[in-house]
């Protein structure tokens, strides 16, 4: 931080200050989209988008230009859902509301019957717009900490060991729940794909 | 028979196994285990297409519908100075 006494009104600030207007403008829509489809609630959705210009205002002097002004405020909102993530993996009344699981697998560990999984009969790729559709809603289903544990996972290029310092637990604990969490998206998505068929 | 039991994988474990992979490498003992469990396994065949389906719309994930965000970036730049 440069200390600039006595000139209020240099015009590196002016131009910033016009810049990151016009920036909230232009960039609001792309990173509420983005947010929205990672949280469950629209405020929680706006609140981070918020808090990222402000942190992007505040940090205005890092930016250096080096990389797109899209590309620095994604990396500005990917950290704090990342911050959003590990509060609400680590939220004790959060972890209260864990479900039963369901038993998908014999004593032998061999699937049940009615568990085991058959192929989607669908070309996966000319009706990947559904299964997205599909995906967001039972995204929605999932225990709030499983869903902090998966999208941790895809948010940024960081490896195990790291997310799983920041959740506070151990690789096993971590992959377990990824595993879990697969489970039960995979169950969600073939009755949803069941019920378009009947 | 001791071989056979150490290469043999149920369902339940070739399937964590999977997952487990995506996050951690498998030592070689389980990746053995687990090519032969699925050269033979037709359900965990499925279960693994449609894992790695679901991985691949995790990474890729941009649709969501488009929202009013007048009132949110009026609320945004008051928050700003300027």
């Amino acid at each position: 931080m440069s200390k600039k006494t006595g000139s209020s009104n240099t015009p590196t600030l002016s131009r910033s200050e016009s810049d990151i207007s016009s920036w909230v403008d232009k960039y609001t829509q792309d990173l509420l989209r983005y947010t929205k489809a990672r949280v469950k609630d629209l405020s929680v959705a706006e609140d981070l988008v918020q808090i990222t210009f402000v942190a992007a205002w505040e940090g205005r002097e890092r930016y250096a230009g080096q990389s797109s002004i899209r590309t620095w405020l994604f990396s500005i909102l990917k950290n704090k859902l990342a911050d959003h993530y590990r509060k609400a993996y680590r939220d004790p009344v959060l972890h209260r509301t864990e479900e039963l699981e369901i038993e998908r697998f014999a004593d032998n560990g061999g699937w049940l019957p009615e568990h085991r999984p058959t192929e989607w009969s669908m070309d996966a790729l000319q009706e990947a717009e559904l299964l997205e559709e599909h995906l967001a809603h039972c995204l929605q289903g999932l225990p709030p900490h499983w869903r902090a544990a998966i999208e941790m996972k895809y948010l940024r290029n960081v490896d195990a060991k790291e997310i799983c310092q920041e959740l506070g637990i151990s690789v096993t604990n971590y992959w377990q729940q990824i595993h879990r969490a697969k489970l039960k998206l995979r169950d969600c998505i073939t009755n949803q794909l069941q019920k378009r068929n009947h | 028979m001791g071989i056979i039991h150490t290469l043999l994988l149920s369902c339940k474990k070739a399937v964590a196994l999977l997952d487990q992979s995506t996050v951690v490498p498998l030592s070689p003992i389980e990746r053995l285990q687990l090519r032969v469990h699925m050269g033979i396994c037709k359900g965990c065949g499925a279960y693994k297409h449609q894992s790695e389906l679901i991985d691949h719309l995790l990474e890729n994930r941009s649709r969501a519908e488009a929202f009013d965000t007048k009132a949110l970036e009026e609320r945004i730049n008051l928050r700003l100075p300027g």
